[in-house]
């Protein structure tokens, strides 16, 4: 943890909470991609991301510095909370580690990303199983470290270490047979 | 290969050594889920509303410890400088070093004085308030007209007063001699205001006016305090029926402020202290102008803003998000300019428009009302907050204006007060297009001798959706919905007779006789 973050949180638990904001500025945008690639649909990911940081601001002095677990992670972790609750919620049915599953149905269908885009996007996520995915999103789109996503899915960072390795290796495998496949049609 | 591409596959090397061998069909693979990562298109409004909303729970959950008056004005080393009188108002700084106790220990004021901006309304009998026109009250006093330009300048912080005398004041038969010299090549404008939005339907009868209430005991439970204090020079409590009007308090050091308590007007605000301000000390040393470079966006311009409001746990209940004002900025040139010829304001202002009940306020103007702050681009820092006033109001109803036709037809005389003269043969036309309207309060000031009346009143905001022409100052139209204040509208300046009467008033609206008439 930052320095200066750590004197913000203290400064936080100490009953100055206006100090949140600048805790706010500097994860706002990360957290609002996480719940996002997570639901794919900006009003939602407004509502959800709103809850994250009210539920932060509300409990942030039973964050306890100093324990294995960064800020950043426990923000994480708060998001994805939210984000199990709100698919809890709306699809009680439904597999809630399996976000993107979810997305990519009804919600999707507001949302800003190209269909063009989107195809591609499926294409390899989808040869990957939820968990593999949900690391691989977490690793290459929202920028975690293997500490904060071993945090978020409550495995250890070797594990996790190990699952992104087996899901790039499998589409690798995926992708070696594609260009094998396309170099065979030139020829 | 970027930095990041490297990192990944020297992790996934470090787990699978067999995986180098694969290195290119890797870095596509890494590539092209980069690529396809969602280019996320964050809402900036949301983002500060969200922000505002945490500051607000801030402000609710924290609990800073409470200080009694004396521990707080003791933390700012008050030194004892300074009371003067100025305008009648008896007006108290206290820069004092050290205090001295009057003997009794017990000062604290649990209580505090209660000198805050939490809305309390208060019911009033019918038109309690008297007659809601400005001017007219003066028509019954036997003032000059020099003394009634001086009277309708706006009070206190610059709000209202005086009446829009915007560009159409035209021909030179409109000013008296001596008050504006002839400009030469100067070719007058006649701004015709045309509504097109969608038909209104005023229902009410009666609307609710608001009435501010300034004075609360805080001046005099403040001056209690100190007349158990010796300060030296001359003693408070050798005086009778006390009351503190005014408090600065400044910080003594760079960059520092001083806080201002009006208890007269119940306002407070805070400024730059301005001696810690100057980096010239005078001699060789000269400002240089700002460059188009020292401007900032106003994302971080209200980021600003709503750090340091939160700072001082100033509360924000009753406002509104920021916004940027840009009235001072209109005659900035082009960034393309030469920097010889580029002006870049000092301060650029923020407003934070006054809710009651939901409902915006807004100045006679009809730009948003409310807290005021200013940024220093030189500093990049709040240099000044103001408009921060106690919010204790009388509610009392007045008859409202419910003609559709008469309130169109004023709008299309560009509102209330907009005192325009007919055009001249040689006036350049603009055409002004005004949008169906919206309701909202309009910040009005009623003067009743010396002293002025803030009201509140119902209004109708007509947009300005197109300018044919040139520019125009303003983005709305406001027509009062008080049928009093319409009825009573008179010019600010008795001057031109003859081109008054010329003027066709709406259906309805009489105009009211002219003082010393």
């Amino acid at each position: 943890m930052k320095p200066d973050e750590a004197q913000i949180i203290i400064a936080c638990q100490q009953g100055d909470l206006t100090k949140f904001a600048q805790l706010y500025d500097q994860y706002i945008k990360k957290i609002y991609n996480f719940v996002y690639y997570k639901t794919n649909h900006p009003q939602t990911a407004e509502d959800l991301v709103s809850q994250t940081f009210i539920k932060a601001l509300e409990n942030i002095t039973k964050f306890k510095l100093g324990s294995q677990s960064s800020f950043s992670a426990w923000l994480y972790r708060i998001a994805q909370n939210t984000v199990i609750d709100y698919y809890r919620t709306k699809k009680a049915d439904a597999n809630i580690n399996d976000y993107y599953d979810l997305a990519s149905t009804e919600d999707t269908q507001l949302n800003a990303i190209t269909s063009e885009q989107k195809a591609k996007v499926q294409t390899y996520l989808q040869k990957l199983n939820p968990e593999q995915r949900q690391i691989v999103i977490m690793r290459l789109w929202d920028e975690l470290s293997y500490q904060e996503i071993a945090s978020l899915t409550q495995k250890s960072e070797a594990s996790c270490r190990m699952t992104f390795c087996r899901a790039i290796g499998q589409l690798k495998k995926e992708l070696l047979i594609i260009i094998a496949f396309i170099t065979l049609l030139i020829k | 290969m970027n930095d990041k591409i490297r990192i990944i596959l020297d992790d996934l090397y470090a787990q699978d050594s067999s995986l180098r061998q694969h290195e290119e069909t890797l870095i596509q693979l890494i590539n092209d889920f980069l690529a396809t990562k969602p280019d996320v298109q964050i809402d900036e409004q949301f983002i500060h509303q969200l922000r505002q909303t945490l500051l607000a729970k801030a402000q609710e959950l924290g609990h800073p410890p409470k200080k009694d008056l004396l521990t707080m004005i003791n933390r700012y080393r008050i030194s004892n400088k300074l009371i003067y009188i100025a305008s009648g108002t008896f007006v108290l700084a206290l820069l004092v070093s050290s205090l001295k106790y009057g003997g009794e220990n017990s000062l604290t004021l649990d209580q505090a004085l209660n000198f805050d901006n939490q809305l309390k309304i208060e019911k009033a009998e019918h038109q309690a308030f008297g007659s809601l026109a400005t001017q007219a009250n003066l028509a019954t006093t036997n003032y000059t007209s020099q003394e009634l330009g001086l009277a309708s300048a706006p009070v206190a912080d610059g709000r209202g007063g005086g009446g829009t005398a915007t560009k159409v004041i035209s021909s030179e038969i409109m000013i008296e001699p001596g008050m504006m010299p002839p400009i030469d090549n100067w070719q007058p404008t006649e701004y015709q205001f045309i509504y097109k939005g969608e038909p209104i339907d005023p229902t009410d009868t009666e609307i609710t006016v608001l009435k501010r209430i300034k004075i609360n005991s805080s001046g005099s439970k403040l001056a209690q305090v100190l007349n158990k204090i010796t300060f030296g020079l001359i003693e408070p409590k050798n005086f009778t029926n006390t009351s503190v009007d005014n408090v600065t308090i400044s910080e003594n050091k760079s960059l520092g402020y001083s806080v201002n308590y009006n208890f007269t007007e119940g306002a407070a605000s805070i400024s730059e202290n301005y001696p810690k301000w100057q980096r010239c000390g005078g001699g060789d040393c000269q400002y240089q102008p700002l460059s188009p470079d020292d401007m900032l966006s106003d994302a971080v311009l209200i980021k600003l803003a709503d750090e340091f409001l939160a700072q001082y746990k100033i509360n924000m209940t009753n406002y509104g998000s920021a916004i940027v004002s840009k009235t001072n900025q209109r005659d900035m040139p082009v960034a393309s300019g030469a920097p010889s010829e580029y002006y870049l304001p000092e301060n650029i202002t923020l407003v934070y428009p006054l809710k009651i009940d939901g409902q915006i306020v807004y100045n006679e103007n009809g730009d948003p009302d409310g807290l005021q702050v200013n940024i220093n681009l030189r500093e990049k820092k709040v240099a000044s907050v103001w408009n921060l006033n106690t919010q204790n109001y009388q509610a009392s109803s007045y008859p409202a204006q419910d003609s559709a036709e008469s309130i169109i037809q004023l709008a299309e005389q560009g509102g209330w007060r907009n005192y325009h003269y007919p055009a001249a043969p040689e006036s350049k036309i603009v055409t002004i297009e005004l949008g169906t309207p919206i309701k909202g309060l309009v910040r009005i000031w009623n003067y009743q001798g010396l002293v002025s009346d803030e009201l509140l009143v119902p209004a109708y905001l007509f947009p300005i959706t197109k300018v044919t022409g040139e520019d125009y100052y303003r983005t709305n139209v406001i027509v009062p919905l008080a049928k009093d204040l319409l009825i009573n509208d008179v010019y600010p300046i008795p001057l031109l007779e003859k081109t008054r009467s010329s003027i066709t008033p709406p259906a309805d609206i009489q105009i009211a006789p002219q003082p010393n008439q």
